[in-house]
């Protein structure tokens, strides 16, 4: 599944920026309201879409065209 | 020059390009001369009135201009001497290919017609303009102190968007109407008929689009807000003002736009990532800081022509992969003339307005 993502462009970009998205609300409610559960998981997300464009290119490199 | 054409001259290929780019210089002279002065003196008439104007009406006269050009005898008919390059050629344009469109001139300018009055209403209409910049959206968020003890206040709603005074609001609301109107009329239809291909539907087009180009611009905003709420560019900004006189770093400003392009292939992404550490060095050293951003935005643009990213995507569109070495050579020269120029005027400008 994660494989199948991350060898096309538009899906891994998709996730991307769904979870760049989702990120700042949940780091606003989860720091302003004090729920570190929630500022945590908006963290994660922030890391974790700032991560997969370059994780893409080293596991699925370009071909040399 | 004359001696770079003839080396490059002794191979074939490079005898190709070079008579290219000979034939393209002598004629294109005259017209990027007008074209650049209706820009350049346009943005100066229209900065005063609105800035966000201020690149696309000078833009939409150069192009309006381009008609009555293209009528003059020099441009009237194709230029002779240049040898067709791969982009030239006919099934470079796939999305061209012979097909009628299924509107008519006017009908194709059309949304940018609406475009433009809708921009011009909602900038220069102030009871209209006041209005529609009353809702805005932005996340609550609190006060950060760092340990070396830069802080930022909490704020209710952070950097706010106002939705409906955003330019793109604008372009939004014109993009459904002339949906709305092809639709209605049936011009997709037709064009998918005449075109014989395809094409995808408008949400999963604005999706192919929108998003890969939305990661990078996002990911630059937040870590420019990293950098700026962390204390990084006030300590790079000290930093640099320690070592650097004045007007060293005045006439270096454009250096640094440039740097941020070459690195990022994005002049927004250069904007994004120095802009602020540019203020704050401006403030630092008593220069006038729209003076320095100005010359942050000049070297933005400046250094795209040398952007990896864009010299491979160039290349790759014109069907000279492998040449990417060849096209720097080429634009380094006058990009490094550009900054030099940029850099005095960035200077003289500091002087003047000081």
């Amino acid at each position: 599944m994660i494989k199948k993502i991350l060898q096309n462009r538009l899906s891994y970009l998709s996730v991307s920026f769904i979870l760049f998205l989702a990120s700042l609300p949940l780091i606003s409610f989860g720091t302003t309201n004090d729920w570190r559960i929630v500022s945590g998981l908006g963290m994660v997300a922030l890391s974790v879409a700032a991560v997969i464009p370059p994780l893409q290119r080293i596991l699925f490199p370009a071909k040399p065209r | 020059m004359d001696d770079f054409y003839t080396a490059r001259a002794r191979t074939s290929a490079g005898a190709s390009l070079d008579g290219f780019l000979t034939a393209v210089h002598s004629a294109a002279w005259p017209l990027v001369l007008i074209i650049a002065t209706i820009q350049g003196v346009g943005q100066i008439l229209t900065v005063p009135i609105d800035p966000i104007l201020a690149a696309f009406l000078p833009a939409t006269a150069a192009l309006i201009a381009l008609y009555p050009l293209s009528r003059w005898s020099r441009y009237r008919e194709p230029a002779q001497g240049i040898t067709d390059r791969p982009a030239m050629r006919e099934d470079a344009h796939l999305d061209e290919a012979g097909a009628e469109p299924p509107m008519g001139t006017l009908g194709a300018l059309a949304p940018y017609g609406l475009l433009t009055v809708l921009a011009l209403g909602a900038s220069l209409i102030e009871p209209l303009r006041a209005w529609l910049n009353q809702p805005m959206f932005g996340f609550a968020f609190p006060a950060v102190v760092t340990g070396m003890g830069i802080s930022t206040p909490a704020a209710e709603q952070y950097s706010p968007l106002h939705m409906f005074a955003h330019p793109g609001a604008t372009i939004t609301v014109t993009a459904l109407a002339t949906w709305s109107v092809f639709y209605v009329n049936g011009y997709f239809t037709q064009w998918k008929l005449r075109s014989d291909k395809n094409l995808p539907g408008v949400l999963s087009g604005l999706i192919g689009s929108a998003v890969p180009a939305s990661v990078p611009i996002i990911a630059f905003l937040i870590l420019a807000s990293i950098m700026k709420l962390s204390g990084q560019n006030t300590m790079l900004a000290l930093g640099i003002a320690a070592i650097a006189p004045a007007y060293v770093f005045a006439f270096l400003a454009n250096g640094i736009g440039i740097l941020g392009a070459f690195i990022t292939s994005s002049s927004t992404s250069s904007q994004v990532l120095f802009s602020e550490l540019q203020v704050n060095l401006a403030k630092a050293k008593g220069l006038p800081e729209a003076t320095i951003l100005a010359a942050q935005s000049a070297g933005g643009a400046i250094g795209n022509a040398i952007a990896p990213a864009n010299v491979v995507m160039g290349a790759s569109t014109t069907g000279i992969n492998g040449q990417e070495g060849a096209i720097l050579r080429k634009t380094l020269p006058w990009t490094l003339m550009a900054f030099v120029l940029t850099g005095i005027a960035t200077v003289i400008l500091a002087l003047t307005v000081r």
